[in-house]
């Protein structure tokens, strides 16, 4: 049980700066979960709360203790890799039971803890085995296995699916929250995965260049995104952005830009809504439709419409409409702006 | 159709009849030299040579390990073993354990270090011979084990090989160590040392023979006969002058010194191969 604060938390590697300084108070038994586009620093920063990587200013705390300058074992932490990193030579029952030998704990509790987590994952019938004898979803178990088995204060976790098919990706996914929420440890979750992120996170940190653009529940920042980079992150398909010249005098943003999100256009025939555009091509994917289309100018937009509505044609000229509060009004830094 | 079968049938056993000839006559000298080790001396110096054994077999092999000539035979043998075995389990302690300096820690010099081992690799022991030698006799090591053994255990091919085998190792495997609480010498003897065997194992064959096989060194601080290895003692056992060489029990020797080699090549081969099949990652 712990709570983890990041003060200011800045990292450079020589010259690079990789984190720009990071802010966050995370509450004992969050789920928070670290999500942007690969080399935007997520690792980098979990990787300085496990204690793998030093921190060039600022501070990493748990439960209040700067922690800064501890070894990762005296941290009190556990940490879940994307390639699992099980020790290939040790039977799963010594891969779970490594970090407790080292930690001198008597025999018959090893024991217990490893049989109690194995039951916990459905790992009973595999202990025996080699790391290499099993699946990958197997392995990712075992992984999280060695994880629960030393009771810390606090899980990290980096892409821990990432190596998973689709499926077992949903699957673990619900596993790693049950499991998550059930033991109420504090959780620090990287990926790059939006979904992953939506549906683990309590708050979710979305990174962009080493920044945190913003810190807050999922569907706080699906509803409400900081800046333009969030919005294009967080949702999917993405959010659609036009510029003062592809709106033409509909909208005035400026030298900022407009953002919409798929979900909230609507296409009606021409001369009923904002804008006009031409249908290019249509995606049905059953329970929902996307429809890339192009505005007078050439540029790109995505709509999306419920599954059982009428396909329009490949090529109809349409109009889109919205409703003026879905609009998101963004400046020429991608900050967002109230709406006029 | 059933001409490509036959035409294939040919093929593999022309190859094999190739490889029989091969190896017949790689193998001749081999056993000329077990023939002469079973016939008196008389047999061997008069032309025709002996091509089947004869019947002094345990004759000559008693007094080759008992007596020998100038040492038993048994007794080179023992320091034989005793240098084979120094050098070859030296080497792997040191060069595993440099490697692992090597890939594993920052150290100011790093690199300064590890090209210097590099380097050793064009300074072999015939090369630095006469300082050794100096430096050997200077700590008063002539004649005896450490002297055999210690100035031939260094070596930047192990280093090389063991920093290769370590670079492939995963990050994420020392990290998960470290987060496991496993302190740099831990992580060393539970997890990285396992996943060497079968590199030790291999490298453990080739430095046994290389050590076994060692004449020069040998040859240079043993003057004692109680210390000769058997390598060069085969040499030791010809004649000088007039004497009147005892072949029989040379041969004897000869191949009594080959024993242990392929005793070591068989049984480490199984290790080897085991070690293959189920090789981890
Ligand atoms: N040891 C290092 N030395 C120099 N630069 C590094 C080092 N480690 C990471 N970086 C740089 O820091 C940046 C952030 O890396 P990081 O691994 O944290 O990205 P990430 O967000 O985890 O990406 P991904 O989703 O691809 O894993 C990258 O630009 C990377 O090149
Ligand atoms: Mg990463």
């Amino acid at each position: 049980m712990a709570t983890i604060k990041l003060d200011a938390l800045k990292k450079s590697f020589g010259k690079v700066d990789v984190i720009h300084g990071v802010d966050i108070d995370i509450k004992d038994g969050e789920f928070i979960v670290i999500v942007g586009p690969s080399g935007c620093g997520k690792s980098t920063m979990l990787r300085m709360v496990a204690g793998l990587e030093t921190v060039t200013s600022g501070e990493v705390q748990i439960n209040g203790v700067g922690v800064n300058d501890k070894e990762p074992m005296d941290r009190n932490i556990a940490m879940v890799f994307q390639n699992y990193a099980l020790y290939p030579h040790m039977s799963v029952f010594d891969n779970m039971a490594y970090g407790l030998k080292i930690a001198k704990t008597p025999k018959e509790e090893i024991a217990e803890r490893v049989q109690a987590a194995a039951k916990l994952l459905q790992l009973e019938e595999y202990l025996e085995r080699k790391p290499r004898e099993l699946s990958g979803g197997q392995r990712q178990r075992v992984a999280m296995g060695r994880a629960i088995v030393r009771k810390p204060d606090v899980f990290l976790f980096d892409e821990p699916l990432s190596n998973l098919d689709a499926k077992l990706r949903v699957q673990m996914r619900l596993e790693i929250k049950q499991l998550q929420k059930s033991l109420g440890v504090t959780a620090l979750y990287v990926t790059h995965d939006q979904v992953e992120a939506m549906t683990l996170a309590d708050r979710m940190i979305v990174m962009n260049g080493g920044v945190a653009d913003q810190i807050g529940a999922p569907l706080e920042v699906y509803k409400n995104p900081k800046t333009a980079f969030v919005a294009g992150f967080i949702g999917s398909p993405a959010t659609n952005f036009l510029t003062a010249t592809d709106l033409a005098g509909v909208v005035e943003v400026g030298d900022g830009t407009l953002g919409i999100r798929p979900e909230h256009l609507q296409l009606c025939p021409a001369g009923e809504g904002s804008l006009n555009v031409d249908v290019l091509y249509t995606e049905a994917l059953g329970a929902e439709t996307l429809i890339h289309a192009k505005l007078a100018n050439g540029a790109p937009i995505t709509v999306r419409q419920d599954g059982q509505m009428e396909l329009p044609e490949s090529g109809a000229n349409l109009d889109v409409r919205w409703q003026a509060d879905a609009v998101m009004l963004f400046d020429k830094n991608g900050q967002r702006v109230a709406n006029a | 159709m059933s001409g490509m079968v036959e035409k294939r049938g040919a093929g593999y056993w022309l190859t094999h009849v190739g490889l029989i000839i091969g190896v017949l006559i790689i193998f001749f000298p081999i056993w000329l030299a077990f023939v002469a080790s079973t016939v008196t001396q008389p047999e061997i110096v008069h032309p025709p040579m002996p091509l089947w054994p004869g019947d002094q077999f345990f004759n000559n092999y008693r007094s080759a390990l008992v007596s020998g000539i100038n040492a038993p035979v048994a007794r080179m043998l023992a320091n034989s073993m005793v240098m084979a075995l120094g050098i070859a389990l030296g080497k792997i302690l040191i060069s595993i354990l440099s490697a692992f300096a090597i890939v594993y820690f920052r150290f100011p010099g790093r690199k300064v270090f590890f090209w210097l081992i590099f380097l050793t690799l064009m300074l072999p022991v015939e090369v630095r011979i006469v300082p050794t030698y100096e430096v050997v006799a200077g700590f008063g090591m002539l004649n005896s084990y450490s002297g055999l053994i210690f100035p031939l255990i260094a070596s930047a091919t192990a280093t090389f090989l063991f920093r290769q085998f370590f670079m492939t190792v995963p990050d994420e495997l020392a990290e998960a160590a470290r987060v496991d609480g496993a302190r740099p010498m831990r992580f060393f003897w539970d997890i990285l040392l396992p996943m060497s065997r079968t590199n030790i194992a291999a490298l453990f064959v080739i430095l046994f023979i290389y050590g076994w096989n060692q004449y020069l060194w040998p040859l240079l601080i043993t003057t004692d006969p109680d210390m000769n290895t058997i390598v060069m003692g085969i040499k030791q056992m010809f004649p000088s002058g007039d004497d009147i060489a005892d072949w029989p029990v040379i041969m004897a020797t000869s191949i009594l010194a080959m024993v242990p080699p392929i005793i070591v090549v068989i049984s480490m081969q199984k290790l080897f191969i085991r070690g293959l099949v189920d090789s981890e990652k």
